[in-house]
C-alpha cells in the first residue's frame, strides 16, 4: 500500500488522470463483456473493435507523461553541477517511469476482453453459422 | 530458463502463469480447428488466445520498465564507479522479462491470429 502512494506521489500529477482511464476502461471492458454475452443480436465485434483501440491510449499516456516529466527534468538538469547530473537524471527517470507501468497496467483488461470479444463476434457471424 | 526467470523478477511469474492457462488452451483451439464442425467454438478460443498473448506481451514489456526503475534508483545512490556495471546489470535482467513475455506472448498472438485466418480460408473455402 505504502508502494502504490509512493508511486503515485513519484509519477506526478498525471497519475491520477491516468489510473481513472484505467479503471474506468477496466469496469467499460467487464461490462461490454457481459452486454454482448447477454445479447441475442452479435455487438461482441464492435465492442471487440472499439476495446481494443481504447486499451492504446494508456499506455500512450504513459509514455507521454514520462516524456513530458524528462523533457522538464532535462531542462532543469543543465543547471546543476556536472557531478550531479548523472544520480539527478536517474532518479528522475526512475520516478518518471511511474506512469509508463500504471500505463501497460491500464491496457491489461481491455486487451485480453478486447481479443475475446473479437473471436466471440466473429464467431457469430453469419458466414460461420452453419 | 530457470535463471531467466529468477532474473526477471515478479512478473516473470505472471507471464508464466498466462502461459500455464494459455498453452491448455492453444491445444484445444488446434484440435477444435481440426475438426470440422466447431470452427465457431475454435474462433472464440483464438479470441482469447490473442488476448492472453497480448497481455503478456504487455506483461513483458512493464516488467521490463519495472526493471529499469529499479536499475535507475540503484544507480542514483550508486558511487560513480560502480555505476556503468550496476546499469548494464540492471538492463540485462530487465530484458529478461522483454524476452519472457516475447517467447510466450509471440507464439500464443501468433496461434491464435493463424486460427482466425484459418477459419476465415475454410468458410471462403466452403462457400
Amino acid at each position: 500500500m505504502n508502494s502504490l502512494a509512493q508511486s503515485f506521489n513519484e509519477g506526478g500529477p498525471l497519475m491520477y488522470p491516468l489510473a481513472l482511464v484505467a479503471c474506468a476502461l477496466a469496469v467499460t471492458a467487464l461490462t461490454l463483456t457481459i452486454l454482448a454475452l447477454a445479447s441475442k443480436k452479435n455487438p461482441a465485434l464492435p465492442f471487440g473493435v472499439a476495446l481494443l483501440i481504447a486499451a492504446i491510449i494508456p499506455p500512450a499516456v504513459g509514455l507521454l507523461a514520462e516524456r513530458m516529466s524528462m523533457a522538464s527534468v532535462e531542462k532543469a538538469i543543465v543547471q546543476v553541477s556536472a557531478s550531479d547530473r548523472a544520480a539527478l537524471f536517474a532518479a528522475a527517470k526512475s520516478e518518471a517511469m511511474n506512469t509508463t507501468v500504471l500505463g501497460f497496467g491500464g491496457a491489461l483488461c481491455p486487451t485480453v476482453l478486447g481479443f475475446a470479444l473479437l473471436g466471440l463476434g466473429l464467431s457469430k457471424l453469419e458466414r460461420f453459422k452453419r | 530458463m530457470t535463471e531467466l526467470v529468477h532474473s526477471a523478477g515478479v512478473t516473470a511469474y505472471l507471464i508464466l502463469l498466462i502461459a500455464g492457462l494459455g498453452v491448455p488452451i492453444a491445444i484445444a483451439t488446434v484440435v477444435l480447428t481440426l475438426r470440422p464442425k466447431t470452427l465457431r467454438v475454435s474462433l472464440i478460443l483464438a479470441g482469447v488466445l490473442l488476448g492472453l498473448g497480448g497481455a503478456t506481451l504487455l506483461l513483458g514489456a512493464q516488467g521490463r520498465v519495472l526493471g529499469r526503475m529499479a536499475s535507475y534508483r540503484a544507480v542514483a545512490q550508486a558511487p560513480d564507479e560502480a555505476r556503468e556495471a550496476l546499469l548494464a546489470e540492471g538492463f540485462e535482467e530487465s530484458s529478461a522479462n522483454t524476452t519472457l513475455g516475447g517467447m510466450v506472448g509471440g507464439p500464443l498472438a501468433l496461434l491464435g491470429a493463424a486460427v482466425l485466418a484459418a477459419g476465415f480460408a475454410r468458410r471462403q473455402g466452403a462457400s
